[in-house]
């Protein structure tokens, strides 16, 4: 009997050969049309990852970083401050990475600090620390004397707050109805700006698209960046808006989360925000993302146009880095510029590391 | 000849629909799949509860005096009578938890307690709006005798300077007070290690 080509088994060999390299040339097409689009910036200079404070770094006292969420450096000593979580204090580092002292001791009294989660040091040096566990802002002077405290309620689990050149505290609160909350030094509310419009029905869902990162410019204009709505509002001295920027547009990104839900058809678990942290240096925002994208660290000026992109990408003296660096939702950095070179501290909160970032020459 | 052709094109026509498919995954299922685990990383934040309402003692508050029996009958005083730091543990056991003795807890705190150098200090943990039985109250009393510590039973509607022990939200509520009966601390939801911490602290502040 006479066989046909299809009943001989190696023509099915054939076949299943056929497909295998058919699947490894295509499968994969999608994925290199996206690399290409990101990679559109491959000429930007690359800004190389170096342990600052390292994990195992024992202080002459003994203590060691435990928890580090984020950085902040002086302007006025250029002392590097270090806000740690869980030994519930201060440590203040020389620009070298020496440790100089420890502010504040775990507890509830004045010049104690209990779950410190964010600081700002204002232009003459203070510092603005507020507590998570005490829900209040302390502030020390730049030698690390307490000055004072004032009660905060926020029930946001990441509270984000600015200090503007005149010493006014930008807090955003959004259960008071309004993005950015003015507070004097004493604690006092000055003005409230940009009444919360209520797009969802959902109040929870409300809140939580107002919450967002406040800044006032030299010029006088407030700015918010809003985390859960990704876009940047901007207000003039009385309160007033003047224009709505969607973050997309500014940083000109375009191929990240298209299909994201209409604000006003937003259920309860589909809230996502963007995780980012903001420094403003001379009217410049430099902010940085989630380290999924090429570029983490955007600069903007005070007219919300892209000035230029960091690039933190893998090499070989980082790369074990950036499967750690990932943005915790609290962790905050700072930004060092001397003579036209810029440098970043990032902490690794896991790790307990703060790493430097810079041009290597 | 005609069912080669047949069969040629049917695989053409097949492998064609596994490409579309495997692009597709790659262009947008993917990105879809993504978007939702970290949807879904995010859901805790529905969680939090503004505790504000807890908060009800600040630094430096009196408390006025309270007679307390612990459960194996021995009468504490918070007053000036007692000249000891005190630590006051408050637990909220509702029915559905029923009691449940956290070993891991009482041992991580009779080692932190050794640290502490001034051993004058008052241990009292007050379970709120529970009903022990036989059991339970002769475990509690075993773990009084070895961890010198003193466990009360306080009702539904105990209250210390205007705060009701059923208005708790969470797990616990620590209250630290001075030989003065003056709050030294007083929060929720911190760890042991951070509250001997601060014990430490507020020893070392008042010279004790």
């Amino acid at each position: 009997m006479e066989t046909e080509f299809w009943m001989d088994k190696s023509f099915y060999r054939k076949i299943y050969v056929f497909m295998l390299l058919y699947f490894l040339l295509f499968s994969f097409c999608g994925k290199i049309e996206e690399d290409i689009k990101e990679n559109n910036d491959l000429m930007l200079p690359v800004y190389y990852g170096e342990t600052f404070i390292d994990v195992d770094y024992i202080f002459p006292n003994g203590d060691a970083l435990n928890k580090p969420l984020g950085i902040k450096i002086n302007p006025v000593t250029s002392e590097f401050f270090v806000c740690d979580y869980s030994d519930n204090c201060l440590y203040v580092f020389s620009p070298e990475g020496e440790f100089l002292k420890k502010i504040g001791t775990a507890g509830q009294g004045p010049g104690d600090l209990l779950m410190p989660k964010y600081l700002v040091i204002d232009n003459d040096g203070n510092l603005y620390v507020y507590e998570e566990g005490n829900r209040r802002i302390s502030i020390f002077s730049k030698n690390g004397r307490f000055i004072k405290f004032f009660p905060i309620f926020v029930s946001s689990q990441e509270m984000r707050f600015s200090v503007s050149n005149k010493k006014e505290i930008l807090v955003n609160i959004p259960e008071r109805g309004y993005y950015i909350t003015v507070f004097s030094i004493e604690g006092d509310v000055l003005k409230e700006i940009g009444k919360i419009e209520q797009i969802n029905k959902d109040p929870f869902i409300n809140k939580c698209l107002a919450e967002g990162i406040p800044f006032k410019d030299s010029t006088g204009k407030y700015y918010i960046f809003l985390e859960g709505i990704f876009s940047i509002l901007v207000f003039n001295e009385e309160g007033n808006i003047i224009k709505e920027y969607p973050f997309d547009e500014v940083v000109g990104r375009t191929n990240i989360r298209k299909s994201w839900p209409k604000p006003e058809k937003l259920e309860n678990a589909s809230i996502y925000q963007l995780n980012l942290d903001i420094v403003m240096k001379n009217d410049h925002f430099f902010i940085l993302q989630d380290i999924e994208y090429y570029e983490p660290i955007i600069e903007l000026d005070n007219n919300l146009t892209l000035i230029r992109k960091y690039k933190i990408n893998s090499s070989k003296k980082n790369s074990d880095y950036v499967n750690l660096f990932r943005l915790d939702m609290f962790t905050f950095f700072d930004i060092f510029i001397n003579n036209n070179e810029i440098q970043f501290y990032i902490p690794l909160v896991e790790r307990s590391e703060i790493l430097r970032f810079s041009l290597n020459k | 000849m005609k069912s080669k052709w047949k069969f040629l094109i049917n695989t053409i026509l097949l492998l064609n629909i596994v490409y579309i498919g495997l692009f597709s995954y790659n262009r947008y299922i993917k990105k879809a799949i993504i978007n939702n685990v970290k949807k879904n990383d995010v859901n805790f934040i529905n969680d939090s509860k503004d505790n504000s309402e807890i908060m009800k003692f600040d630094y430096g508050d009196k408390i006025q005096n309270h007679i307390l029996t612990d459960i194996s009958c021995d009468t504490l005083y918070i007053s000036n009578s007692n000249e000891r730091f005190k630590y006051l543990e408050i637990t909220n056991i509702t029915p559905i938890n029923d009691l449940k003795v956290d070993a891991d807890f009482f041992i991580r705190f009779n080692v932190l307690r050794k640290n502490i150098k001034n051993k004058n200090i008052l241990y009292i943990f007050l379970l709120g709006s529970m009903k022990i039985d036989y059991n339970d109250k002769r475990l509690l009393t075993k773990f009084q005798e070895k961890f010198d510590v003193h466990f009360v039973t306080v009702s539904n509607s105990f209250i210390i300077n205007k705060y009701r022990v059923s208005n708790l939200y969470c797990g616990s509520f620590t209250i630290l007070l001075d030989k003065n009966n003056v709050v030294r601390f007083a929060n929720s939801g911190i760890q042991i290690e951070t509250i001997f911490n601060i014990i430490n602290n507020e020893l070392n502040k008042n010279g004790n």
